[in-house]
């Protein structure tokens, strides 16, 4: 269990004492508003943190510091939350007690910190910050699944599920002022920071507190419903082996409505599991994939049922899934349970992984909710065939999207 | 330092499995992983018929034997709230599941998943749509196309030129009576090997691992018959130009090394050191390497891979750039110099040290980690602690081992399609 500290508006500290790691790791969470202007910054902010700050100006010195330190290491990674995205930044390093190193925890908290407050910000790492994210904006179109989900996304124009959340091509004009401005809303906005180690409570404070993060701050909102008029089918052609089929349900169950635990029951019965009802009749019994899937972003009201197939097998996999969805009113209660239990395993594995642990409390905390694995447990036990069948009837199908192999036929 | 941190048990059943139990009683998650030696590299195996087994028949069998006479153990796992997989490497295939109840329930299914494969001529057909799907997706990923074009172009006759899962047409030729004289070969009790992480007491897991039909049942063994591979010294292409679907060129550079039969301990050393050495050449160690960037020489893509197995060796590096001969040239030029002193070695040790202390956090990809040594009769604690005894004297070994190689080199190049 998180302990939580507000340390002042809408600026929070979580803290897990545990000696189940071997190591220290922080988590420092930044809601901000979702507009692409604010990915972009947020983008190249995140590689200008990446490999060098004001006291280690040079790649070599930051990873020296970093391998002084049994191989700290920090990263940051950019989450959609609805209206608003978090860009967390990351931080690892081994606890002191397991290589007997007394000064080993001290060293890390003043080298974390010297990374967050120094930011290395100049003409030179700009460029490479911004060559290194329209890099990947490229290599995005490369990895198809992926691809095809941005350019479905793309579609709900006007929308925070329509934003790129790679960044886009106009990552390109930002200049040393929008990251000067950047650095500024970042003081601003709601941060959360979570700790899972055996880190002295009272030192992490009191480098907070030291902060340039501790003061007041904004939170914006998150979770929302995707609405929009349903969509006709879209074919983009691709020179590829293999077709990849993106249908697109508006979910109308947001993540603060009572039917969202039963939802997700549903979701994972119609598609997440290897006995789901989309894999075992569109996959094993008629061979015509290799893999589909449903997943949920829960936070935009949105699931997405993806897979990839021949190029002229679009039309009967489209009307399959359908039948499928269909098929749902009459699922066998044994599969309900075993998305039931899937569900729990995976909340009480959370526990074992950092991360994992840090998503689900953070999810719960954005509505208010305090986090327990016993009582949503409970809950999803408790949820009934009807409640399942009703929330995920609630599902509305608004568009397919078809990445078409050209070369497969 | 490494094993201490860690209570370990290991076994063989009566029937020759070896086993081993990782104790960590503050984790939620258990798990037990199954493996075989039998992988994408074993297609110069003959069957009873003295014909060669088809390319991708270790994956094609991982996928049927989730196939059972009991019903759907699928469905079985998940009754129990665990989730199971199964992976095929070159040279090994794994079954496993982790769950945070009904731990022994579950391992006794995947052992039973193991133990028994029955097939129908039908069910064959059938998965054949299924396979052949996963390697059209496969096909479309740039850097899986790298790969296999970069072994390719190093080895002639070498089983690893073949895909793990094989060829669309390997696929469709593969049978029934493959199928199973591969099981009957190659799942066989005395050559598996099982990894259990979990937080039951050791003595409570091992009997009931003993308890199961699988450490008892006394099963007819059939010698593996392997075609000898010759490989020549000298690489199979130079150059190989492909052309797909992609925004920017993308290459790999690799270096043939003389494989050597060392003994597995002797090949990990070998291959820690020679990444030693490239760390200390092509990473932000070197000091220049702000500037290769800052020319655009490599962006973040630029990557290396090392790989010293019992008869094959390379080094590769990964690159993306619009004119690949150029970074090809510039990597040819450096590796002539590779180097790395004293000062970085201890940097690096220190480095792997925390980097192996931290794979002892995530259970279920710890236990993958053990079996990959454990069927390469390697103990994975005396592994990670094994970088720390390396010399200067092993990095000049490496040294060697590199420039003696440097006219076995090949380049692989994937270029955008013109649209």
């Amino acid at each position: 269990m998180f302990q939580t500290q507000q340390i002042k508006q809408n600026f929070n500290f979580h803290t897990k004492y545990s000696t189940q790691f071997k190591d220290n790791t922080f988590v420092f969470r930044f809601l901000i508003p979702m507009t692409q202007h604010n990915i972009n910054c947020a983008q190249v902010y995140s590689q200008l943190l990446d490999d060098r700050s004001i006291k280690a100006p040079t790649k070599q010195a930051m990873l020296r510091w970093m391998d002084e330190l049994y191989d700290a290491s920090f990263g940051s990674y950019l989450t959609t939350y609805g209206q608003s995205f978090v860009l967390s930044v990351v931080f690892k390093g081994i606890e002191g007690k397991i290589v007997n190193d007394p000064e080993q925890n001290h060293r890390f908290i003043s080298w974390m910190m010297m990374i967050l407050e120094g930011v290395l910000v100049n003409k030179e790492t700009l460029k490479e910050a911004k060559t290194n994210v329209l890099q990947n904006v490229k290599r995005e179109q490369e990895q198809h699944v992926k691809y095809a989900l941005a350019l479905s996304a793309a579609r709900y124009e006007n929308t925070s599920y329509a934003l790129r959340v790679d960044g886009d091509e106009s990552v390109n004009n930002i200049s040393l002022q929008d990251i000067h401005d950047f650095s500024q809303l970042l003081k601003q906005v709601a941060c959360d920071t979570y700790h899972i180690g055996q880190f002295d409570e009272s030192v992490i404070l009191d480098a907070l507190k030291q902060s340039f993060l501790f003061q007041d701050k904004v939170k914006s909102p998150s979770y929302t419903l995707l609405k929009a008029n349903p969509l006709p089918r879209l074919s983009v052609k691709k020179f590829s082996p293999q077709t990849i089929l993106v249908k697109t349900y508006a979910t109308h169950v947001d993540y603060q409505d009572s039917r969202y635990l039963a939802y997700r029951v549903g979701a994972i019965a119609f598609g997440s599991l290897p006995t789901s009802l989309l894999f075992t009749n569109i996959r094993e019994k008629n061979s015509l994939c290799y893999f589909i899937h449903a997943s949920v972003i829960a936070f935009d009201g949105v699931m997405n049922v993806i897979t990839g197939i021949e190029s002229d097998k679009v039309d009967v996999v489209s009307t399959m899934i359908d039948e499928q969805f269909e098929a749902m009113k009459d699922i066998d209660d044994s599969l309900l349970d075993q998305a039931k239990q899937m569900m729990i395993h995976s909340l009480v594995s959370s526990d074992d992984d950092v991360m994992s642990a840090i998503n689900l409390h953070y999810s719960s905390s954005l509505k208010g909710d305090e986090f327990n694995i016993e009582s949503i447990s409970k809950k999803i036990n408790e949820l009934k065939r009807e409640q399942i069948l009703e929330a995920i009837a609630l599902s509305e199908c608004i568009g397919e999207f078809v990445l078409l192999g050209e070369n497969d036929a | 330092m490494l094993k201490q941190l860690e209570k370990t048990h290991v076994f063989q059943t009566p029937s020759g499995m070896k086993v081993t139990i990782l104790y960590k009683p503050d984790f939620k998650q258990q798990s037990m992983i199954v493996g075989v030696p039998f992988g994408g590299i074993h297609s110069n195996v003959y069957d009873e018929q003295h014909q060669l087994y088809k390319p991708g028949l270790a994956h094609f069998l991982e996928h049927k034997l989730f196939e059972s006479e009991s019903g759907d153990i699928m469905a079985q796992f998940s009754q129990l709230g665990a989730q199971v997989n199964a992976f095929t490497s070159y040279q090994e295939t794994c079954y496993y599941f982790n769950t945070t109840t009904k731990f022994k329930e579950a391992s006794n299914l995947l052992l039973d998943l193991v133990s028994e494969c029955s097939l129908s001529e039908e069910s064959v057909e059938k998965e054949k749509g299924i396979i052949i799907s996963e390697l059209s997706m496969y096909e479309a990923m740039v850097d899986q196309a790298l790969v296999k074009n970069l072994y390719k172009s190093l080895y002639h006759h070498h089983p690893i030129i073949h895909d793990i899962g094989g060829s669309k047409q390997s696929v469709t030729e593969i049978n029934l009576s493959q199928l199973m004289d591969a099981f009957h070969r190659f799942y066989h009790p005395s050559l598996m090997q099982c990894v259990c992480v979990t937080n039951e007491s050791i003595e409570s897991v091992e009997a009931m691992i003993l308890a199961h039909p699988l450490s008892s049942k006394l099963k007819e063994k059939f010698s593996v018959k392997e075609e000898q591979i010759t490989e020549p010294r000298e690489v199979a292409f130079k150059d190989i130009d492909v052309s797909m679907d992609i925004e920017v060129a993308k290459g790999v550079y690799a270096l043939k090394l003389d494989a050597h039969a060392g003994n597995p301990m002797s090949n990990v050393l070998k291959q820690f050191a020679l990444r030693f050495l490239l760390e200390a050449t092509f990473s932000e160690l070197n000091p220049h390497y702000q500037q290769w960037l800052d020319e655009e020489l490599i962006n973040d893509y630029f990557d290396m891979d090392v790989d010293v197995s019992q008869n094959y060796s390379y080094i590769a590096f990964l690159c993306e750039h619009e004119h690949l001969d150029e970074v090809f040239n510039w990597i040819e030029t450096t590796l002539q110099n590779v180097n790395l002193d004293e000062v970085t070695l201890n940097q690096l040790k220190r480095r792997y040290l925390g980097m192996s202390l931290k794979a002892l956090n995530k259970p279920s990809s710890l236990s993958k980690q053990l079996i990959r040594y454990a069927l390469n009769d390697l103990d994975f604690f005396d592994v990670l602690g094994l970088f720390q005894t390396m010399s200067m004297d092993d990095i000049e070994i490496a040294k060697q081992h590199i420039l003696s190689s440097l006219s076995h080199a090949s380049r692989v190049k994937i270029t955008p399609q013109s649209k």
